[in-house]
């Protein structure tokens, strides 16, 4: 079924629309949890939350993408839910790493200028725009969809030194446009 | 408030990026081009050894063994698969330059097949690479070489490196870059230190990385067909064991 039609279906409330919006994208949903989570059952109240939070937001909503409009509202309750989960134990995951090398850079933002994280994120695009393909596609598979790096190797058929490099340089270039931007201090 | 802003400005990357890196690199994909890789690096493997055959049955006796010793060494075993292969063109002279903090660069080398301009160094970050190596304890450092090969007189650039820890341990590794195909070599373990190595061809320019994880005392050496001793000297400058 075509997104506008299964959107129309949720401006229209129909309860249909979650059941075909699940049908529909389970599978790329779930692998965003699972990435995040790496449990089954957390997995799946994730994804139920993310389709939820859908029917609660369109309307006033109209994503023309919805596999990506869902995608980000299953990762980033997959977030919320992975705080809650590690609060009182502090545990390593794919997820903490990923959030600690993209940190690197972003704790040298300028937080006092009051950036906002929409103008950041602006910046991030253009510049994963402008690199060369695989760079950015293994940059947002590991920082956005959170895979692992053995995976990503696994991928590409590339060795771990390399991957981890890659990413490095990445996000060295990511910083150096970044401040040449004037949005690192 | 910073966690905050970073996922935020993370997760609001654009829609088609996503479904970019989404839709081209899904598992069905991965796995084509892992055959494809595969395929490509069996085809140039071979290739090679057929080239460094040719190559042995027109020299003469002693050059010969010392090539077999170079090429039975530069075959490079990972999980049971061979990921590299590099092999040393007998007829090029060579000059060996070493660098480090107690030992300066005085020979120039004798051609311009490769010349090193660019050399960062940094440190790999805590829980990149530490955390499957649980029996190293020391300091890790990065050294990150780019180099531009100039590709004459062969077929292609060539650079070969070794790295000595106090004297007792030496283990050498040759990079070649023949046409687009990159030969990726890994040494890995020696003591209580263990040396990465991987490299791109991006361009016009070869990479080199080298993740060394050791403690002090640790000495770089450069085999090469060519370094002029400027580049050298910016090396010994930048490594600050």
């Amino acid at each position: 079924m075509d997104d506008q039609v299964i959107v129309r279906m949720f401006w229209d409330r129909d309860e249909n629309a979650v059941a075909e919006a699940r049908r529909q994208y389970e599978t790329y949903l779930t692998y965003i949890s699972d990435n995040i989570l790496h449990d089954r059952m957390d997995s799946e109240e994730c994804l139920n939350d993310a389709l939820l939070a859908a029917w609660n937001s369109i309307p006033p909503q109209r994503p023309e993408d919805l596999r990506t409009y869902l995608g980000k509202l299953t990762r980033r309750i997959a977030i919320n839910r992975w705080r809650m989960n590690t609060r009182k134990k502090r545990v390593r995951s794919d997820l903490t790493k990923s959030l600690d090398e993209i940190g690197e850079i972003i704790s040298a933002w300028d937080l006092d200028a009051e950036l906002e994280a929409e103008e950041l994120s602006r910046e991030i695009s253009r510049f994963l725009k402008s690199i060369d393909e695989t760079k950015r596609r293994i940059f947002i598979q590991r920082y956005w969809y959170c895979e692992s790096i053995k995976t990503i190797c696994e991928r590409y058929g590339y060795g771990k030194s390399r991957v981890l490099v890659m990413l490095k340089r990445t996000r060295d270039d990511l910083a150096k446009h970044l401040k040449k931007e004037g949005l690192i201090t | 408030m910073k966690e905050d802003i970073r996922e935020r400005a993370i997760e609001a990357i654009d829609d088609d990026l996503i479904r970019d890196a989404y839709e081209s690199e899904n598992v069905t994909a991965g796995s084509a081009k892992r055959r494809s890789v595969g395929i490509k690096r069996a085809i140039l493997i071979a290739a090679a050894v057929l080239l460094t055959v040719c190559g042995l049955l027109m020299l003469n006796g002693n050059v010969r063994a010392a090539v077999i010793e170079t090429i039975r060494g530069s075959f490079l075993k990972r999980d049971g698969d061979v990921v590299g292969v590099s092999f040393v063109d007998p007829d090029a002279e060579s000059e060996t330059e070493s660098v480090g903090s107690d030992v300066s660069a005085e020979s120039v080398g004798s051609a311009d097949a490769v010349s090193i301009h660019d050399v960062e160094i940094g440190y790999i970050p805590d829980g990149l690479i530490m955390e499957e190596r649980d029996d190293f304890t020391g300091e890790v450092r990065w050294v990150y070489l780019e180099i531009e090969p100039e590709n004459e007189g062969r077929d292609f650039p060539y650079v070969q490196m070794s790295i000595s820890r106090s004297g007792n341990f030496s283990h050498g590794f040759g990079k070649g870059v023949y046409d687009k195909y990159v030969y990726q070599s890994t040494i890995n373990g020696m003591d209580a230190y263990v040396i990465e190595t991987s490299c791109d061809y991006e361009g016009e320019q070869v990479e080199i990385d080298i993740i060394l994880f050791g403690d002090e005392n640790i000495t770089v050496n450069i085999h090469s067909t060519g370094l002029n001793i400027e580049e050298v000297t910016k090396i010994a400058e930048n490594i600050v064991w």
